[in-house]
């Protein structure tokens, strides 16, 4: 079963951090992070996960590597409960879910070497027999991502971001993984670089066959890497389904107002267009009902008392709004 | 780069050269810059990391250390309200204060590090009202309120009350603007004002500073990496590689027929939301990485990393900055053959 099966299954997750106030410390409220989230994902399949900031996207991100602990809801990773692994299970689990950062300069320890980067998984998975062959094994990731091997030996200071983020891949990707979650892998770097690290993934998905979890603000980049896009909003699913027409064609208010506030890069194409108004609520308080309902151009008063439930409206098509006749 | 007029541009910036000293050498950050700015216009000024366009507008403002590791040529002159024209670079420290904020003002990428963490929101901002106008305080406080209202900041006495790690990413932008404004400056630099912000906070933040400019015809130089946003804000654009000028001109002309291979590849590497890919297709790259300014690459410092270079050309000499349209820069070697 577990071929035919999708690779990673979510159902219903939650996360919620608790607010402390005060001397002693109270529970003052909770920051609903992620609110019943369900989705999968194929293996060999790119979802995108899009949202501003405070969306909840990269807590999703961690809770699938079980980074953190989920609230309530289920994660199933090849047919296993993530939360019911045993210690053995667990680090078997961590060789074959990777995650890349946002930041390569963080990411990457200052003294370490770049062979010593990537081959420290290998170490610590004890995958290679001797120190000797981590180093051939470094210099065939180094290539699959286009940095020669006269790298081997230089530090992260030596480095350009690009170079640094491919090196973090190469690390992602020295434990064989069958999942990747990528947060934001491009976003860091400059204009020529971006579309490099793009690039690169999408490579790295049909060569290696890999699943991706690909987190981003930027929907536009998304269409080019991802299968399919779910757009997150104050933690909840808002729309879900294959990117191209989830892009051409959105569905949900939010999507649509999510992809008109991009930057249309034809000058002669510029236009006054709606603005998406005021700012993300704070999801120690989010609204009843619907989430988005506050900045929505077209709630109405059921949309303060229902929450929408995530329907599927067409093949592979699923959103989270009670209205069909928008926007 | 307009035809001649009686006035004089607003800013006029000419044979900028900015380099700095380090224990590795010379370092050249800005070479030969030359651009100028009329009343209510936008440009933009367009680089990666390392390009030079964040300090060239340090040295607008008059912003760069003053220290002997900084060698700095050239002029910037500024027309003031007064309808005088000085040289920002040659100004004593007390003069170069009051031009500041006063004629020109600055807006960053990142307001948190811009703001004083320490002090209320208002009193920043009465502080920028006071060092430049003689107003009673209970003047420069209406003043504040005023502007924050005018920028579309819900409830604005609140906002004045508040320190800035209260405020969200957006609204503290907007609080920089408001503390950028307060002096009706005649030019705004805006150093990736959006970068940090999400794309709808990045909407709303360019449609503001565009109703601004609207209504007090001021200048901004727009300075960013990010084409898209130059797409929607700006008149006229430059583009920096390597701390040099590569192409400049109006910018529906470069967007529509860019003449150097480096505007050309950036232009084709942005994601459009007009015409979506399927997945899998690839986006247009530009291979290599970014110069570092010790060690640029002889000739065109593009070359390296260019589709069109030739051997013997391109590595030889620094090409000159053309003109190849009536309002249009270029530098690159082979400009008339590459089309």
């Amino acid at each position: 079963m577990a071929t035919t099966s999708p690779l990673l299954q979510v159902r219903d997750l939650s996360k919620r951090f608790e607010v402390r106030r005060g001397v002693f410390r109270h529970i003052a409220g909770h920051v609903h992070a992620v609110e019943a989230v369900s989705f999968t994902i194929d293996r060999k399949e790119v979802l995108g996960l899009a949202g501003e900031s405070g969306s909840g996207k990269s807590t999703l991100g961690r809770l699938l590597l079980r980074l953190i602990e989920p609230t309530s809801g289920q994660i199933r990773f090849d047919g296993n409960d993530l939360s019911r692994l045993t210690a053995a299970e667990l680090r078997q689990f961590r060789r074959r879910a990777q995650i890349v950062f946002q930041d390569p300069y963080g990411a990457l320890d200052p003294r370490m070497t770049v062979a010593e980067a990537v081959s420290e998984p290998l170490i610590v998975q004890k995958l290679v027999a001797s120190p000797r062959r981590a180093r051939d094994r470094v210099a065939e990731l180094l290539a699959l991502v286009a940095i020669g091997p006269e790298y081997m030996d230089r530090r992260p200071a030596e480095l350009s971001g690009g170079q640094r983020q491919r090196v973090c891949i190469a690390r992602a990707l020295s434990v064989k993984p069958e999942f990747i979650v990528a947060d934001e892998p491009a976003s860091a770097l400059d204009a020529s670089i971006q579309a490099q690290v793009i690039n690169l993934l999408a490579n790295l998905k049909t060569r290696l066959g890999l699943a991706m979890l690909f987190i981003s603000h930027d929907i536009a980049v998304m269409a080019h890497l991802c299968d399919r896009i779910a757009v997150l909003y104050l933690g909840r699913i808002m729309e879900m389904g294959p990117s191209f027409a989830l892009v051409t064609r959105p569905r949900h208010p939010y999507t649509a107002a999510l992809l008109s506030a991009v930057p249309n890069p034809d000058p002669e194409l510029r236009r006054e267009r709606p603005l998406l108004e005021g700012e993300v609520p704070s999801p120690v308080s989010p609204p009843s009902g619907c989430v988005f309902r506050t900045r929505c151009r077209f709630a109405i008063a059921a949309c303060a008392s229902t929450v929408p439930p995530l329907r599927q409206i067409d093949a592979g098509r699923f959103m989270a709004c009670l209205r069909d006749d928008v926007p | 780069m307009q035809q001649a007029t009686p006035d004089p541009p607003l800013l006029d910036v000419e044979a900028l050269t900015v380099c700095y000293r380090a224990r590795a050498g010379l370092v050249h950050a800005v070479s030969d810059v030359s651009f100028q700015l009329g009343q209510g216009e936008t440009l933009a000024i367009v680089g990666e990391s390392g390009s030079g366009k964040s300090t060239t507008g340090l040295a607008i403002m008059g912003l760069l250390p003053t220290d002997r590791r900084t060698i700095v040529h050239g002029a910037i002159r500024l027309t003031s309200k007064s309808g005088s024209v000085n040289d920002v670079l040659r100004l004593a420290d007390r003069e170069r204060r009051r031009v500041r904020g006063n004629d020109i003002a600055m807006i960053f990428q990142d307001p948190m590090s811009s703001l004083n963490p320490i002090y209320s929101i208002g009193s920043q901002i009465v502080e920028a009202v006071e060092q430049h106008r003689r107003v009673a305080r209970r003047e420069a406080i209406a003043d504040a309120l005023r502007l924050l209202g005018q920028l579309g900041v819900p409830s604005p006495d609140r906002i004045l009350a508040s320190y800035p790690h209260q405020l969200s990413g957006g609204m503290r932008q907007r609080v920089m603007i408001a503390i950028a404004l307060s002096c009706r400056p005649r030019a705004l630099i805006a150093d990736e004002p959006t970068t940090a912000l999400d794309v709808t906070i990045q909407a709303q933040i360019l449609a503001l500073l565009k109703r601004v400019q609207r209504e007090t015809a001021m200048a901004v130089v727009f300075i960013t990496h990010n084409l898209s946003v130059v797409a929607e804000v700006a008149d006229r654009i430059v583009v920096m590689y390597a701390g040099r000028i590569v192409e400049a001109g109006p910018v529906r002309e470069v967007f529509k027929s860019p003449r150097m291979p480096y505007t050309r590849s950036l232009l084709r590497s942005l994601p459009r939301l007009g015409h979506v890919p399927r997945s899998g297709e690839p986006l247009e790259a530009i291979p290599g990485n970014v110069p570092s300014p010790l060690a640029l690459p002889s000739g065109c410092t593009f070359h390296p990393r260019c589709p069109h270079q030739v051997a013997g050309v391109c590595d030889g000499l620094m090409p000159g900055l053309e003109r190849c349209a009536p309002n249009r820069l270029v530098r690159c070697a082979r400009w008339r053959e590459i089309d």
